[in-house]
């Protein structure tokens, strides 16, 4: 009896020990020191294989994987989830497993709990040490020739941790717009609307003409944050942002009051959608298709070009893209929709992947002259030949198995360019050419040059500079701001709510604790700016 | 002398309890082997996954997993107390809850003696087949279904609309005091008919002798109901409402998600939702836990109160 309990009371103690003795294993090691052992050149001779993960799927006959095999000397074994519909909890399953793979692909600059923490739960490696040992060569070279980037590209510590997609040009930042109905300004004898002013003359024009609706544009969601429609012509973007060095709220600002109330004006004298909070997809596309709709906001390939496919030419509808609406005339708007020229998606090496060194090999290629390349067009021959261009210049350009439909097997230009290049998304530098010949139709090509056109850049807090601690706070906080934000707002837009309920709304906001967010934040930027001595 | 004889009895129990499971053993090791697999299946998912609940207690990291995370012992129930929106969650949870027990309830009772009643046997498995058949389509169809049907121009809006005194031209869903209502009525007639069968199980095991007695002393279709049927599947029903209560804080978050828009908010977004939103979405694998054994441990209480008010009241009890 007495021998029973003892081996019981063993039992209970050796598993607490174990359980304490776990995830304490060498916490505290020296920084590796990193020596280059392979060849500097391509294709790199090596039986070693290298596996990448990635959340959408890589097919069995994909041209791209045996391009970047055949350059670089590496296998490479693709890694998937199943179900690419939920990527966020495939990649959470994901780092949750023993087994990691060499090389992840995720949004890792504005990953949970930033990159430093990331580095510092050994999840992912520290290239900082790789690139002092040059065997990043051609990344290096990228930033030493763009050195504004770097700050992008570093934790808040100042350590590298990814092989981020860069845009190579300005114009590749933003895919959305504002749209309108070039046939019925034409009619009505107005000009392409620039500012908030003109943009209200020309929707009560559509609206006498009988059109239905002269506005659609989509407020659910994200599309409630960021991109608001013109809620940049109040001077305050739908999110936190920077004022100088004061970090403030869009949604706590006296701007968004105004917008609000200008929204719920246009929503009772019928220039919005009464079902805007309902869109769907085939809404807009039977509203636009149909010519009920005299302007939209949307995407440049996803929106416009699918409904220019759709309209019959015969009806004469006609969508010209415009400037971003600013609050005064010749001025670019405060805020859009656009990226950061370093995305928050890149690739990261796993800590515990035993291939570092060819790991960072197989990446850095994507940044050297035939990588960018490769990653953007494929190889030469195949699917793409050096041809002049309008311009004159000599440049890449796609071949029929891209872009002849008689000759892709049945597949979408989309998807012929996703097997032989990674054009849409390259862990490289993303080309501008590639978008100009990806878009069939002039307003699409005339809409690259002015979806951009903010100033974002001046305003917009950069990626990942809140530690996780900080995280969870402001996730206390924002969640239910948001879901008080969304249903008041909403409301008041709809006419459910009277105006004067916006009073209550920033009291409300101040009570759920906005002030402690921008305070946050505020610490978060000021330790930004210390660190790249701003 | 009196120690040593409880002393005595104890030993003798346990002699005698090993003795006969040793015995039982071998006599029917064919019916223990059976039961083996289901045995398995709950230590393996059901009470493996148990341990999980720790992640409560824990700033949980999935990278470390439950035994590397740090422990924060009450921390995420003072989050989940401390959000603005938790009275609203629950409130709106035992709202739905209570409605769809209050009319969800009695419906598949009242349906299954109304069945038995049918005396042409072709007649009643038509009926049975067309209740049972919503049951099995799939709950985005459903969902489908019922935004077309409660639509701005929709046939349930239409029929509003006829008898209402001021008229909508938007969707009903859009409405916030339509949201229970329309939750509920559609779950009424998904399930109606698949939960009656264990009450027609139930009716179709009652004695005829009671039916022919209750004939001879003179009662009517109504009275034969009331004073035979009905005390006959009580058990059945006190049995299912004390397992209904296990539930009560426990509304699925698939429905709402399918139904939900910033409209009709106020009274759609529940626990199950909170829960979802907090563990799928963003992640936060710590209070989402935290949340869901509250959950659990408000429905356990549920059970056990129910319970033991009808042990004491008519004997009828779970345990």
């Amino acid at each position: 009896m007495k021998g029973k309990k003892f081996f019981m009371l063993a039992i209970a103690v050796s598993m607490v020990f174990a359980i304490a003795s776990c995830g304490k294993s060498g916490d505290n090691e020296a920084t590796e020191v990193v020596k280059a052992t392979l060849s500097s050149t391509y294709p790199i001779e090596t039986d070693q294989t290298i596996r990448w993960w990635q959340s959408s799927p890589v097919k069995e006959n994909d041209k791209f994987a045996e391009f970047l095999e055949e350059a670089t000397g590496i296998k490479v074994e693709w890694e998937f989830p199943a179900d690419s519909g939920n990527a966020s909890t495939a990649f959470n399953l994901m780092i949750a497993s023993d087994n990691l793979p060499d090389v992840i692909q995720s949004g890792w600059a504005n990953s949970h709990g930033g990159p430093d923490y990331n580095l510092d739960k050994k999840i992912i490696t520290d290239l900082t040490p790789y690139m002092d040992a040059g065997i990043m060569p051609n990344l290096k070279a990228y930033i030493d020739e763009h050195p504004e980037l770097k700050k992008m590209m570093t934790s808040s510590t100042g350590r590298y941790y990814y092989f981020p997609q860069i845009l190579g040009d300005e114009r590749l930042a933003s895919f959305r717009t504002w749209f309108v109905r070039e046939d019925l300004l034409e009619k009505a004898n107005l000009e392409k609307p620039e500012t908030l002013d003109e943009w209200e003359q020309v929707l009560y024009a559509f609206k006498d003409m009988g059109i239905e609706t002269p506005l659609m544009a989509k407020f659910t969601g994200w599309q409630f944050k960021d991109d608001s429609p013109f809620l940049a012509c109040f001077d305050t973007p739908g999110d936190f942002y920077h004022d100088g060095n004061t970090v403030k709220y869009g949604f706590y600002e006296d701007g968004f009051g105004e917008w609000v109330k200008l929204m719920a004006k246009w929503y009772s004298d019928g220039i919005l959608d009464k079902d805007f909070l309902n869109e769907t997809n085939e809404h807009w596309s039977a509203e636009i298709i149909n010519g009920k709709n005299g302007a939209f906001f949307g995407s440049i390939g996803g929106n416009l070009g699918t409904y220019t496919d759709a309209i019959n030419p015969q009806t004469g509808i006609r969508y010209t893209p415009c400037k971003v609406p600013s609050s005064k005339k010749g001025e670019k708007a405060m805020w859009s929709s656009k990226d950061f020229m370093v995305k928050a998606v890149g690739c990261a090496v796993s800590y515990t992947s035993k291939n570092k060194e060819l790991a960072v090999r197989l990446l850095d290629y994507g940044y050297s002259k035939q990588g960018q390349i490769l990653w953007n067009f494929g190889k030469e021959g195949v699917s793409y030949e050096m041809k002049k261009n309008e311009e004159g210049r000599e440049i890449p350009t796609y071949t029929d198995v891209i872009m002849d439909p008689a000759k892709r097997n049945g597949l979408t230009q989309g998807e012929a360019m996703g097997l032989y290049t990674r054009a849409g998304m390259p862990i490289s530098v993303q080309s501008i050419d590639y978008l100009f010949q990806n878009y069939k139709y002039q307003a699409q090509k005339d809409a690259i040059e002015v979806a951009c056109g903010s100033r974002k850049d001046e305003y917009a807090l950069p990626l990942g500079i809140c530690n996780a601690e900080q995280e969870k706070k402001l996730a206390d906080i924002i969640t239910p701001v948001d879901t008080y934000r969304e249903e008041t707002i909403s409301k008041i837009i709809a006419g459910k709510l009277p105006i004067e309920t916006l009073e209550e709304y920033y009291k409300q906001l101040k009570a759920l604790g906005v002030d402690e967010a921008i305070s946050i934040y505020q610490e978060a930027y000021n330790k930004y700016l210390e660190k790249n001595n701003l | 002398m009196v120690k040593e004889i409880v002393n005595q009895g104890v030993a003798i129990n346990k002699t005698a309890f090993s003795y006969r499971f040793k015995r039982d053993m071998k006599k029917n090791y064919s019916l223990y082997i059976l039961i083996i697999p289901v045995l398995a299946f709950y230590a393996l998912f059901m009470y493996k996954p148990m341990y999980g609940v720790l992640m409560a207690f824990q700033d949980f990291e999935i990278r470390v997993g439950i035994t590397g995370s740090d422990w924060v012992w009450f921390d995420n129930f003072k989050r989940f107390f401390a959000d603005p929106y938790f009275k609203r969650n629950i409130i709106n949870t035992v709202k739905i809850s209570v409605t769809s027990i209050v009319f969800g309830f009695p419906t598949p009772i009242i349906f299954a003696l109304l069945v038995n009643e049918i005396s042409k046997k072709w007649f009643m498995r038509t009926v049975q087949t067309i209740t049972y058949l919503p049951h099995f389509i799939s709950l985005v169809v459903i969902c489908g279904m019922i935004r077309t049907f409660v639509g701005s121009d929709g046939i349930i809006t239409s029929i509003v609309n006829f008898f209402s005194a001021n008229p909508v031209d938007e969707s009903l869903l859009n409405n916030a005091k339509a949201f229970v209502p329309i939750f509920v009525a559609s779950d009424i007639w998904q399930s109606f008919g698949w939960n009656s069968i264990i009450y027609l199980a139930a009716l179709s095991a009652v004695d005829e002798q009671l039916y022919e007695a209750a004939i001879i002393d003179g009662a009517g279709r109504i009275r034969q109901t009331i004073s035979v049927t009905i005390p006959s599947i009580l058990p059945t029903i006190t049995i299912m409402f004390i397992l209904r209560l296990g539930s009560i804080l426990s509304v699925g978050y698939e429905k709402i998600i399918l139904l939900t828009n910033a409209f009709n908010a106020e009274s759609s977004e529940i626990l199950s939702y909170y829960i979802y939103k907090k563990g799928l979405i963003s992640a936060d694998y710590g209070l989402a836990t935290a949340a869901g054994l509250f959950n659990s441990i408000i429905n356990f209480a549920f059970v056990a109160a129910a319970n033991s008010i009808s042990k004491k009241v008519s004997d009828i009890a779970l345990w």
